[in-house]
């Protein structure tokens, strides 16, 4: 039906002249209403009977029906997470202005409404409501908080709206359940993996873990050690700490004591991190060491409580790629921006924990390369296109990883380990540039 | 036995740290009965104007030890207008708990101040080579952590002679037994508690100093001790210096022995059980004879 329409409308517009085709192009864009076109085409000559036609024959061409795209974005500007809010809106508003600078989607603008949810999972639910009832969207980010996702996306299923979010929560992978919700975030399965791997290629037979009983800790003790065993290491223990604890001494010797070949460190941003550096050197625990993707989350800031350990010669971190190139300099993103341009307008360029706008930057990048190639921007149609991407990879690649694919069954993208790297913690060097030990593949 | 020493010496380190701080709580509590939350802040005030008295004399050890000098003055002066903004005024409201609201509102203030001025990220202090590494005894131990725990012993024995042997002494224990009949007797009350919040602030800004290398310089440091200090006094009860130490290095060490024999992840929960134990066998505090508790 829609190439029927297409082959319409490319014999009217054979016969038309530059002007008359400038007006139609811009109905398709989505820039003028049908009521401008009628009223426009009519100056340019075209008569009733033609306009008719045009208007049949852009009517089933999906997408280019109406003006702008609508994306309802949920940033958490106030709350416990309101230090995310700015970071959000810097990876979507840099992704929506790349996007528009290039013609938009199906030739249709994007245009965001940005909503604060409080950092509050039932106050989302209300404004995504009232958002669907008074304006619907055709995508949706689903906001920083976790538990945004069951809670919104039951009415985003209802609506049939995509929406995609970078989430760990594999309880979202219900492809059933949540048929239009898509995640560009690694499983939290996928860092263990990936750290395994690099353990395994250094000749690694044995670790020693230590994680806080937090639910960062606690996911990492829920698939490290299948990853281990998988690759062929032993996991001799596992110690925990609660996030308080001034000391982890006793912890840290009973793990030396069954002398691992590497110790493992969930240490999260803070204190504890700083702890456990000072008691391992107090201890003379002279062990390698390497950090989760936890310990990374802000290369440049928890740097602070590093310096002055020894430890810290000896300490790797896991760490998304994309990050250690944007945080290589202290406090700027310089390879990032040289990347996506758009960045540089945002806090000037300097934005902690870079790879958290680049993942907002992705998720509406995917949607909108999906809607492209859909030629729709029709849940259904955009989820289909989503779903291939495994069988057949998007020729786009995006900024935080390369590669993202979907499947029927699988919503939380497969992008294996590309896009994470193993970093050395500690001071920068002499150029200013995070040193990247290792790029996973 | 090494092992063992050197995991219940980390507790004593710990522990000292509750133990100080114990100390100047109990210090202000026994003229005021008033638990003062923004208390716990002037820990954090003390280790980052240390981290920024390291900084200012860039090795230059007289100046070092003038700055921090200053900083216990400078903290004394801290304790003093807490007394005089956020607790004397509520008094005006006999019988409410005003105060609970005023220096938990003055806390959070600070605490916010302070990650301003500050950042909120830890910042590593080192006090006149304070990283260095000390063995004996089969003790493995940093020369800060060595000296936290000789400071904590010397301000333990030099507090019972304050309070027995001196004017302010006497005056206190007579205004901790009873502040009317002791207001009657001729003692200026609101001045002495006036005095007292500004000794207990100084104290709380030493604890911070020496507590920083082990701590860190941090905005949120005041926050986390409060809640641990305030299990220490639960256990203890107001009064007791003795109490004050046995619970205090006894928390420490009971919570370095857990950690090694079953696990971090069971500290907190052991730590509340103990709580509640000595709550239900020792309901007046460990060493106290019957008396009425107060926390």
């Amino acid at each position: 039906m829609e190439r029927e329409a297409q082959s319409n409308l490319d014999g009217i517009r054979a016969a038309r002249s530059d002007v008359e085709n400038g007006v139609i192009d811009d109905l398709l864009g989505g820039r003028i209403t049908r009521r401008q076109f009628i009223r426009w085409g009519t100056v340019a000559g075209m008569s009733m009977p033609v306009l008719g036609a045009i208007i049949e024959a852009c009517g089933p061409i999906a997408g280019t029906s109406n003006g702008p795209l609508k994306l309802l974005l949920l940033a958490s500007d106030t709350g416990p997470a309101a230090s995310y809010g700015p970071v959000y809106r810097a990876g979507w508003n840099a992704a929506i202005a790349d996007i528009n600078s290039n013609g938009g989607v199906l030739g249709r603008q994007l245009k965001a409404t940005i909503r604060d949810d409080g950092t509050d999972t039932s106050r989302a639910v209300t404004v995504v409501q009232d958002e669907i009832t008074n304006n619907k969207p055709d995508y949706v980010h689903n906001g920083a908080i976790s538990s945004n996702g069951p809670g919104v996306t039951p009415l985003l299923t209802r609506a049939k709206i995509i929406s995609v979010q970078a989430a760990q929560n594999e309880v979202m992978n219900d492809t059933l359940k949540f048929p239009y919700y898509f995640s560009n975030g690694l499983k939290a399965s996928t860092y263990s993996i990936a750290t395994a791997g690099y353990l395994k290629g250094l000749g690694v037979k044995t670790v020693g873990i230590l994680a806080p009983t937090d639910g960062t800790g606690t996911t990492l003790i829920l698939y490290a050690p299948q990853a281990f065993k998988d690759a062929g290491i032993n996991v001799l223990d596992i110690e925990r700490y609660v996030n308080t604890d001034l000391d982890m001494s006793s912890q840290l010797r009973k793990l030396d004591a069954k002398n691992p070949d590497y110790l493992l460190l969930s240490m999260g941003l803070s204190a504890p991190a700083g702890y456990i550096l000072q008691n391992i050197d107090r201890l003379g625990i002279q062990r390698p060491l390497i950090g989760d993707i936890g310990t990374s989350g802000g290369l440049n800031e928890n740097a602070t409580s590093f310096p002055g350990a020894k430890s810290l010669s000896r300490l790797k971190l896991v760490a998304f790629a994309v990050q250690a190139r944007g945080e290589g300099a202290r406090g700027s993103n310089a390879a990032v921006t040289a990347e996506i341009p758009v960045f540089k307008n945002y806090e000037n360029g300097k934005i902690s924990n870079i790879q958290i706008s680049t993942l907002a930057y992705d998720s509406i990048s995917i949607w909108a390369t999906a809607a492209a190639q859909a030629k729709s921007a029709d849940a259904d149609k955009v989820k289909a296109v989503l779903e291939s991407w495994e069988a057949t990879p998007s020729s786009k690649t995006f900024l935080t990883f390369d590669k993202v694919a979907f499947s029927s069954t699988n919503h939380f993208t497969n992008s294996g380990v590309s896009g994470i790297a193993i970093v050395q913690a500690g001071t920068l060097d002499s150029n200013s540039t995070r040193q990247i030990v290792s790029t996973l593949t | 036995m090494s092992l063992w020493l050197d995991v219940c010496f980390s507790g004593l380190v710990v522990g000292s740290i509750y133990v100080l701080i114990g100390h100047a709580f109990n210090l202000a509590f026994l003229t005021s009965r008033v638990f003062n939350f923004a208390q716990a802040q002037i820990i954090a005030i003390a280790s980052l104007l240390a981290y920024s008295a390291v900084g200012l004399a860039a090795g230059n050890v007289p100046l070092t030890l003038a700055l921090l000098l200053g900083i216990v003055v400078a903290t004394g002066v801290i304790g003093y207008l807490q007394e005089r903004l956020l607790i004397r005024p509520t008094f005006r409201f006999a019988g409410s708990e005003a105060w609970l609201v005023s220096t938990l509102g003055g806390s959070i203030a600070i605490q916010g101040l302070l990650g301003i001025i500050w950042g909120t990220e830890p910042l590593r202090v080192d006090l006149f080579g304070s990283s260095r590494l000390i063995e004996f005894i089969g003790i493995r131990q940093t020369l800060g952590g060595i000296v936290l725990v000789t400071v904590t012993l010397l301000v333990t024995l030099a507090l019972p002679l304050v309070v027995n042997r001196t004017r302010a002494g006497k005056e206190v224990r007579a205004t901790a037994e009873n502040r009317v009949a002791a207001g009657l007797r001729g003692i200026n009350t609101t001045r002495l508690t006036a005095f007292i919040f500004t000794a207990a602030g100084a104290l709380t800004g030493l604890t911070g100093i020496v507590g920083a290398p082990i701590i860190f310089a941090w905005s949120d440091s005041g926050s986390l001790l409060m809640v641990k200090v305030f299990v220490v006094l639960s256990i203890a009860g107001f009064g007791s210096t003795s109490s004050i130490v046995v619970a205090g290095f006894g928390l420490g060490i009971f919570e370095a022995v857990v950690r090694y024999e079953l696990g971090g992840q069971y500290v907190t929960i052991l730590t509340f059980m103990l709580l509640v134990a000595t709550l239900l066998i020792r309901p007046a505090g460990l060493f106290a004879r019957g008396s009425e508790r107060l926390v």
